[in-house]
Order: structure tokens, then sequence, then C-alpha cells
């Protein structure tokens, strides 16, 4: 248990060196998977009528996680493996990205 | 010379003309005279036509009287044998007394006259109704044969496929029509008694006779079923989810105002506060036309709008985020300049 605390303050420690840019993703990661989870929940104790508007819902939540993810890995400045792409870019693939995946849902949902 | 083969030719063809209207006078006097009297005539004028003649009222045909004058009624057996022979006058009651057995049928014969003469009328048919149920009755049609006479056939088994299983006694009535008479015939057979049906063991009727319709041949009204509604939630539930799912929301905001992530002195100043401010209204812009979307434009609507203002939010994203990197890259060569001088 004493291992498990010294893991999360050692996170929490490192956490803090984090730039702002990519905490505020996370907080947007976070965001998204709390929105989806609360939508299984739904469907869990509900039922997931409608249909069609349960899925847009829940798949637009974890499109957007994704998307997020993705944009994170690009902006931050200890991952080397997107070192070509500026920031800049990465927001602007972003937004489209998102603006497509909303006209989709919002089509779907009914 | 000339002028007679042209007067020749000239009668030749009234001829053929007349012989094609069949006219008998004009085809005597014509048979009566020979080519020496037709060249004798060639001085006469030319026949006139007949005046019009006003057309002939028409002829109001007299109506047709249809009658019968008497039947025959053959037993004849399941073996096919023929039991017994029975006739009768119009109006007596020829069936009365007769049993029709599982298997067996009767025969009625009888000619139809239509003023005196033997005639094939429209309609020809025996009708047989149960003596306790007016409502329903089976039919059979009487075929004609060759020499005028017609014949209707009643067996047990058509009754029964028709009316189902009934017992006991059927009311037969012979019944001809056609349009030429304005009165049909009504002759009221007999009954003729058959063997009590099990209703247990019998199918109901197949269908019913066109008597059951009702006079004003309205069908009834359709209730339509729709399917059941799904079973939706109580109120209070959607409500809670809906705030559940609104709660990361409200959350991620206070955690962004907390953090300072939202902090205005962040946001570009100079030239490319403009774009920056034009960048994330075109953004907006976007949502809006999707909440449009979604309550009340169709895709159609949508697209076009939508690519036009996706066209403008991404030039005037291009002008802030190249700003934003101009800024960075500024910042980054400041931040990496004073290092080299200290090294």
């Amino acid at each position: 248990m004493a291992e498990i605390g010294a893991i999360l303050r050692t996170f929490a420690d490192e956490y803090k060196k984090t730039p702002a840019k990519v905490k505020a993703l996370d907080a947007f990661i976070v965001y998204a998977l709390a929105t989806a989870g609360v939508q299984f929940l739904y469907m869990l104790l509900v039922g997931t009528f409608p249909f069609n508007s349960f899925l847009a819902g829940i798949l637009c939540s974890l499109a957007f996680f994704s998307l997020t993810v993705c944009l994170r890995m690009q902006i931050d400045p200890s991952n080397k493996d997107f070192s070509g792409i500026s920031p800049e870019r990465a927001f602007a693939d972003y937004v489209l990205a998102n603006a497509v995946l909303f006209l989709a849902v919002w089509n779907y949902m009914g | 010379m000339r002028a007679r083969h042209l007067l020749l030719l000239g009668l030749l063809l009234s001829t053929s003309l007349v012989v094609c209207a069949q006219d008998e006078d004009v085809i005597a006097a014509e048979d009566g005279g020979s080519g020496d009297s037709v060249a004798e005539e060639p001085e006469s004028p030319p026949p006139s036509p007949p005046p019009p003649s006003p057309p002939p009222p028409p002829k109001r045909k007299a109506a047709s009287v249809l009658s019968v004058d008497s039947a025959e009624a053959q037993v004849i057996t399941a073996g096919g044998k023929k039991q017994s022979t029975k006739s009768a006058k119009f109006g007596s009651a020829l069936l009365d007394g007769l049993a029709l057995d599982v298997g067996a049928s009767i025969e009625v014969t009888f000619t139809p006259k239509t003023d005196g003469a033997a005639s094939k009328p429209q309609q020809a048919m025996l009708v047989l109704a149960p003596a306790g149920a007016a409502d329903i009755a089976a039919y059979a049609v009487a075929k004609p044969r060759k020499d005028g006479s017609h014949a209707a056939v009643v067996s047990q088994s058509a009754v029964e496929k028709q009316l189902g299983p009934v017992g006991g006694k059927l009311v037969a009535t012979l019944l001809l029509g056609d349009p030429q008479a304005p009165k049909g015939v009504r002759w009221e057979l007999g009954s003729i008694l058959l063997p009590p049906g099990d209703e247990s063991a019998k199918p109901a009727p197949a269908y019913r006779s066109a008597r059951v319709q009702q006079i004003n041949n309205l069908l009834p009204n359709i209730a339509h079923i729709f399917r059941a509604p799904e079973k939706r939630p109580p109120a209070v539930v959607s409500l809670v989810f809906t705030g559940l799912a609104l709660a990361p929301l409200a959350l991620l905001a206070l955690w962004l105002l907390a953090s300072g992530a939202l902090s205005l002195p962040a946001f570009p100043s100079g030239p490319a506060a403009l774009w920056a401010l034009l960048f994330h209204g075109g953004i907006g812009a976007l949502l809006v036309l999707y909440w449009l979307f979604w309550t009340q434009l169709d895709l159609a609507q949508t697209l076009p709008l939508a690519i036009g203002i996706g066209l403008a939010t991404a030039a005037v994203g291009y002008k802030a985020l190249s700003a934003l990197a101009d800024a960075r890259l500024q910042a980054e060569r400041a931040a990496a300049t004073p290092a080299k001088k200290t090294n």
C-alpha cells in the first residue's frame, strides 16, 4: 500500500512539470472519458433507446477522446516522434477533424 | 367516240356502286338491260341523289317476358345411379320430400323461355337457404345444355362447402333473371332434407354468401393498430443523467478557469488578436450552424454554409496560427540567444 502511495506521489510530482497546454488537453481527455462513462452507465441502467442517439453520443465522446490524445502526442515537447509538426499545425488538424466529427455526429443523432 | 366511251365508263362505275349498295331494284333493272340499251341511253341525265331523309325514330324494343313452364328433379345416388325422377309445373313444390344423403346429389332441369321460346337468361341459379337462418344461403348455378334446357346440381358437399355443417331443411328457390326482361322468375321449389351436420367435427364455413353483406355495401371501419411505444424511463431518471452528462463539462470549465489556461493575458495582442478573434468566431459560427442543422436545417442546406464558414475559418485560422507560430519562434530564439551569450 505504501508503494502505491509512493508511486502516486512520484506521479503527482512529475506531472507538475508537465506544460500547461498539455495539462489542459489532459483535462479534455478526462472530460471526454467521463462523458462516455456516464452514457455507458445510462446504457447499463436504463437502456439504449433511442439507439442512434445513444451511439452518436458515446461514439462522439470516444472519437473526441482519440483526437485529443492525438493532439496531445503531437504538441508534447517530450515526444520527439512528431518534431516535424508544429503545435499550431497540429491544432489546425485537430479543429478540422473535430468539425467533421461533430457534423457527422449531429447528422446521426437525429 | 371518245364521249361514248366516257359515258360507258361512268355507267359501269355507277352500276358497281349500286351493286355494292345492294339495291335490288337497280340490280333488277341492270339485269334486264343489255349492252345496247346502255349504249342507247347516253343522252339521259345522270340520276340525281335522293334527298336526305330524316333519321327514323328509334324503335323501342318491347320488353321480353321470362318464364319457365315446368322443371324436373332427379336424385342421383353416391354411386352415380339415377334413383328417382320427379317433375312439376311452375308454382308447385317440386323438391318437397326429397332427401339429400351424403354423396348424393339432386339435378334440377328446366327450360327457361323468353317470350315463349327457349333462351339462355343471364342469371339462372338455385338458391338453398336453411329453414331457420335467413341470412345465409348456398347457390348452385344452372348451366345451359345443347337442347336449350338448363341444369343445376345440388350436392350435400357443395352445400357444406358454402354454408358449413348445416343440417335439416333447406328451402330451394329457382331464380331466373335477364336484362331483357324487366321481371325475373322466382319459383320456390320446396325444401330438401339434409342429414344432420356434426358442427363440432367440421370446420367453420369457408365463406358466407353475399346475403350477409350490408344493404348499403359499406365495409366496416378499419381500426389501425399502432406499435406500442418504447418504454421510456421516468422524467427524473432522464434529468439526473442529463445532469451527470453535463457535470464533466462543468468540472472542465471550472478546472480551466482555476488553472489559468483560459486567462485573457495569454490571448494574442496586436494584429494577431484580430485573426485570433475571427478564428474563434469562425469555430463558434460552425457550432451555431450545427445547432441549426440539428433543429431546423437539412443536410443540403447545411453543407454549403458549412463549406463557406469552414473555408473562411481556415483562412483566418491560418493567419492566426501563423502569427502564433511566429511569436513562439521569436520567443524561442530570444530564449536561446542569452543562453549562448552566457556560454
